[in-house]
């Protein structure tokens, strides 16, 4: 079937799909289905006029940045606080939509070329007493770092329930005024983990039970496994625990040699079965060289290593000061991102 | 009488058997112990590895079948366990030596 609408009806029915849905659509794709090319200019402003119905009629509905160099329009309505999720460089493209914390929509507030991800809302924090709710909006929360993260080289991660801007006025005022004020700290930072992501390693003494630590032994005669056995045995009939201090040092400074930076967040302590646990920096081009180092560390101290990520550098941020801020900053409670 | 001396002959043989048993365990676990060291350290690997490893292991085997065959156990056990401290002295700083810096 071949179906071409002029322009202005493939708009026409994007913008009632994607009120209808009240979700976010993504409006180049669906327009490219159409067959109809997308104009930038004609998207942003689609995106921006959903976005004031949303606002208008309560209900969280698709929207899109608007992109204007002149008269910067962010879609932010006249609530009265913005939350943030993390700050970018502003690189003159569209912020692609994306869904952030209870269906809002993510949109960029630009200012002194940096962008804020943020969606607005009203000057109060997330708050929920049912556990799944509040899981569900920090992971909301983490998924839109996690595409920022693919997005852009640089990212400054905020944590969850960080809001931006008081009463007194629109809050993408107060956002810019935010991101000038700390645009010096916020730069510094984006330098620093540009192309670098965080990766978090932990390390902990080969498991005593056989059948997982079979693999170890690999294609080891006998001889050798007997001996790997017993090395394993030794280990673990305390002279782990006497060295255990020791030997996470000495994975420390290895680790520290493999990695840009390295934040300790936990050597040795009250459970046994860790000895390392900390978060590293790594150059995006050297993730494979970091790996392998890894692995290196975890053999020649007879140790199992295991790295998630990569993750938004969070144990790399700066103190950044959110003043003007309605609320708590952040849920010191766990990590945003659901950190394993 | 001679029940007695067969009695006491039988039992100086454990003890004795037993006594040897031990020490040679105590060897094997030393040596043992120094394998592992070197398979740390990196100084002892691929062939040379598996030849030390899988020599060990079959002296353990042949310790542990001849405790079975001879009824040591016992005997080793009491002579193992009067020996703990010392074979922990002699054990420990052939841990020690290098493996851990």
């Amino acid at each position: 079937m071949e179906l071409k609408p002029s322009p202005a009806a493939a708009y026409l029915y994007v913008a009632l799909a994607a009120l209808a849905a009240g979700s976010d659509p993504d409006l180049e794709a669906t327009l490219s289905a159409l067959g109809v090319p997308a104009d930038p200019e004609a998207t942003g402003a689609l995106a921006h006029l959903l976005h004031r119905l949303a606002d208008t009629g309560g209900r969280p509905a698709a929207s899109a940045e608007a992109p204007g160099p002149q008269e910067p329009s962010d879609g932010m309505g006249t609530d009265a606080a913005c939350y943030l999720y993390g700050v970018v460089e502003d690189d003159g493209t569209r912020l692609p939509v994306w869904t952030g914390v209870a269906g809002h929509v993510v949109v960029g507030v630009r200012a002194g070329g940096l962008m804020a991800l943020a969606h607005a809302c009203p000057a109060q924090p997330f708050a929920s007493d049912d556990r799944d709710t509040a899981l569900r909006w920090v992971e909301e929360h983490a998924a839109v770092l996690d595409q920022a993260l693919e997005r852009y080289p640089a990212l400054v991660p905020l944590r969850f329930n960080t809001l931006v801007g008081g009463t007194d006025g629109p809050a993408a005022r107060a956002v810019r005024d935010w991101l000038l004020r700390e645009a010096p700290t916020l730069r510094a930072h984006l330098d620093r983990v540009r192309r670098r992501r965080e990766y978090a390693v932990r390390f902990r003494p080969a498991s005593p039970d056989p059948g997982v630590a079979a693999p170890e032994t690999g294609e080891a005669g006998p001889g050798t496994a007997y001996l790997l056995r017993g090395r394993r045995e030794m280990e673990e009939a305390g002279f782990r625990r006497s060295r255990a201090a020791e030997l996470a040092e000495a994975c420390l400074a290895e680790v520290r040699a493999a990695a840009e930076d390295v934040v300790v967040e936990r050597l040795t302590g009250e459970d046994p079965a860790v000895l390392l646990r900390c978060a590293c920096l790594v150059a995006d081009d050297r993730v494979g060289d970091f790996r392998a180092a890894m692995g290196r560390i975890a053999v020649v101290h007879g140790l199992v290593v295991e790295i998630t990520g990569p993750w938004p550098g969070y144990s790399f941020m700066p103190r950044v000061g959110t003043e003007g801020a309605d609320g708590p900053p952040a849920t010191d409670e766990e990590f945003p991102g659901g950190r394993p | 009488m001679a029940r007695q001396i067969a009695f006491d002959a039988a039992e100086a043989r454990q003890g004795l058997l037993g006594l040897v048993v031990a020490v040679l365990e105590v060897v094997q676990e030393l040596l043992k112990a120094q394998a592992i060291r070197r398979m740390r350290s990196g100084s002892l690997s691929g062939e040379a590895l598996e030849r030390v490893g899988r020599a060990l292991l079959e002296l353990e085997g042949v310790l542990e079948d001849f405790k079975r065959e001879q009824g040591l156990h016992e005997a080793v056990d009491s002579v193992r366990h009067g020996l703990d401290g010392l074979a922990d002295r002699l054990l420990e700083p052939v841990a020690d030596a290098e493996g851990w810096n």
